[in-house]
């Protein structure tokens, strides 16, 4: 049996407490509670654990639902304009992910684009977030929409040329692309408000979405 | 925002016309695809040539600058110049290298992780064998190269297994399809890895054939016909060290029991999950233009270069005859992951401390405020 030496058990440990800290720190950005946040990362943990969910060639972990069900909460409790953005975002997401799978390189070893595919996602959703009014919220619900949205078009796809194949999402847990990308697309939503926020101190005051950035 | 949202409202309704016409939309991408991908049309090669025109490898993937191939004879070349029009890439000799069969023990400290248990006493672990690329076949045998769904290499994955389960290898061999055979299948096969790893492996195999021609792979042992099996290692990747390490040891190891058997090892861009563990390997089992049998048999054969790596010879599992140079191997390659890891963590605990201050500038000045409480 192959078990982890203290040392990178250590920095294993280290890695996670920064990671679930920018995760909480993100969730706290949605407007979540800092115990709501921590008790969401909990759950998505433990979810992993569970067995998942299989439904109509569907296979979804617990862990994802937990994050759609943020989604949906995030999306019932704000403004109509906010809520229209935020799933505006989430099939732009859905779409550019969608044909970046299909036009660029099978291999994600191109030579003229290396972009993981994994990351496409979180990095459209942040960009398409902050274009359409520099919104975090969007950005995050936009990325598990998007990512969602992929796997549903491809179960779609498999099902018109009779391939019984099932669909996994979130099986990963807080390694899947579901989960990764709301991180990384309110990251860069976040970065690059800050960056121009520094650009135009003093001369403007910048236009912010509705949940306030 | 109203101008922002009726120009998303309208992208979203092209878009939306785009994706619901999935047959003509696949035709589209499909065309696409075939100028800018980097594998060629099925019947095209990418030649690696080296300084007096020798050709090192042949394959359908397209090659480029920076690449690096560890050949047959252990000579590691890197692509110096690429000819597009002619496809031949330039390879350098970059160093021959002495492989040596770093020991399971070296490789796991590298990693980070050790063995439990002692070697007699081990049960024979867990193989995780998946396929991200499903619809990959053979032409000869299964008529043609690709078949939407599962494909001619999962039977060469079943003959992987059941020759490391004959030799009582507990072997955990995914069926899930990652289709459609586009940029997203490595992102969807990612699952996968996931699951397998989570049953705590010893190692995971993603095997695949190649697209080259059928001599490139065709290997005679004794009077048999087998194909020879090539490893891919990514170069984008924080396990890289320790995944050189496991491909040049299993290559050191066969070429011991089966010369040939590893025609070499490609370093690649990308890092086809490997990031995930440092113990995982992605295999070309043949390519398109052998026929399935021979891929079944070469594939065979290199499991049994598995069961004695991971549970055969003392000299390959670490006890006391662990090579010297191994040692050193192994420890170069566990400074080099504990590094990657090291700046990751920094780079992580960096950005939080930035976003907890409110800003960089913020997190500057709790910094100057720190020494400024120091030196008083």
């Amino acid at each position: 049996m192959i078990t982890p030496s203290v040392s990178i058990l250590i920095l294993a440990l280290v890695t996670a407490v920064v990671a679930l800290g920018f995760a909480e720190r993100v969730l706290e950005r949605m407007r979540l509670s800092s115990t709501a946040a921590i008790i969401v990362l909990l759950a998505m943990a433990a979810a992993h654990f569970l067995p998942d969910i299989e439904f109509q060639g569907l296979t979804i972990n617990l862990g994802a639902l937990v994050l759609l069900g943020i989604v949906i909460y995030l999306i019932v409790t704000t403004t109509a304009q906010e809520a229209l953005r935020a799933v505006i975002v989430g099939l732009i997401t859905g779409a550019v992910i969608w044909l970046t799978d299909k036009l660029l390189p099978v291999d994600p070893s191109s030579a003229w684009f290396s972009l993981d595919p994994l990351f496409v996602g979180g990095i459209a959703s942040g960009l398409i977030a902050y274009v359409l009014g520099r919104s975090r919220r969007s950005a995050f619900c936009g990325a598990i929409l998007g990512t969602i949205l992929v796997d549903l078009a491809n179960m779609m796809e498999l099902m018109q040329a009779g391939i019984p194949q099932s669909i996994h999402v979130g099986a990963g847990g807080l390694l899947a692309s579901v989960a990764i990308s709301p991180l990384i697309a309110v990251a860069i939503a976040e970065g690059i408000g800050e960056i121009r926020e520094r650009l135009h101190r003093g001369s403007a005051v910048p236009s912010g979405g509705e949940d306030g950035e | 925002m109203v101008n922002s949202t009726k120009h998303a409202v309208l992208i979203f309704v092209v878009l939306l016309g785009f994706l619901t016409n999935l047959a003509s939309a696949q035709e589209l991408t499909e065309r696409i695809q075939d100028e800018i991908d980097e594998w060629l049309t099925v019947g095209e090669y990418f030649q690696m040539v080296n300084e007096d025109g020798e050709v090192l490898m042949e394959s359908g993937r397209v090659l480029v600058e920076g690449d690096e191939y560890l050949t047959s004879s252990n000579q590691l070349y890197r692509v110096v110049r690429v000819d597009s029009e002619r496809n031949i890439a330039h390879a350098e000799l970059v160093d021959t290298i002495e492989l040596k069969v770093t020991p399971l023990s070296e490789l796991m400290q590298a990693a980070g992780l050790t063995l439990a248990g002692s070697v007699d006493s081990e049960p024979r672990g867990l193989i995780g064998v998946y396929h991200t690329h499903n619809a990959e076949s053979y032409v000869p045998t299964d008529g043609t190269d690709s078949i939407y769904g599962q494909g001619g290499i999962h039977k060469v994955g079943d003959a992987f297994a059941e020759t490391l389960r004959g030799r009582g290898i507990e072997v955990e061999h995914s069926d899930n399809l990652h289709l459609p055979h586009d940029r997203g299948a490595y992102r969807r096969s990612r699952e996968t890895a996931l699951e397998l790893l989570s049953q705590n492996p010893d190692a995971i195999f993603d095997i695949h054939r190649d697209a080259a021609p059928r001599d490139a792979y065709a290997l005679q042992l004794e009077d048999e016909w087998v194909t020879s099996v090539q490893f891919v290692v990514g170069r984008q990747n924080q396990n890289l060290g320790v995944n050189r390490e496991f491909a040049q040891s299993m290559k050191a190891l066969a070429d011991q029991v089966y010369p040939g058997l590893v025609k070499g090892i490609f370093f690649g861009r990308g890092n086809y999950n490997q990031d995930l563990s440092p113990l995982t390997m992605l295999v070309e089992a043949g390519a398109h233009t052998n026929s399935r049998e021979a891929a079944e048999k070469g594939i065979s054969l290199f499991a049994e270069v598995v069961d004695l790596y991971f549970y055969g010879t003392a000299e390959a599992r670490g006890t006391e005859e662990g090579t010297k140079a191994g040692t050193e191997q192994g420890s170069r390659a566990a400074t080099r992951s504990v590094t990657g890891l090291l700046v990751f963590v920094l780079a992580g605990a960096g950005i939080f401390y930035v976003i907890n201050a409110g800003g960089l500038g913020a997190a500057i000045d709790r910094i100057k405020n720190l020494f400024r409480i120091k030196q008083r």
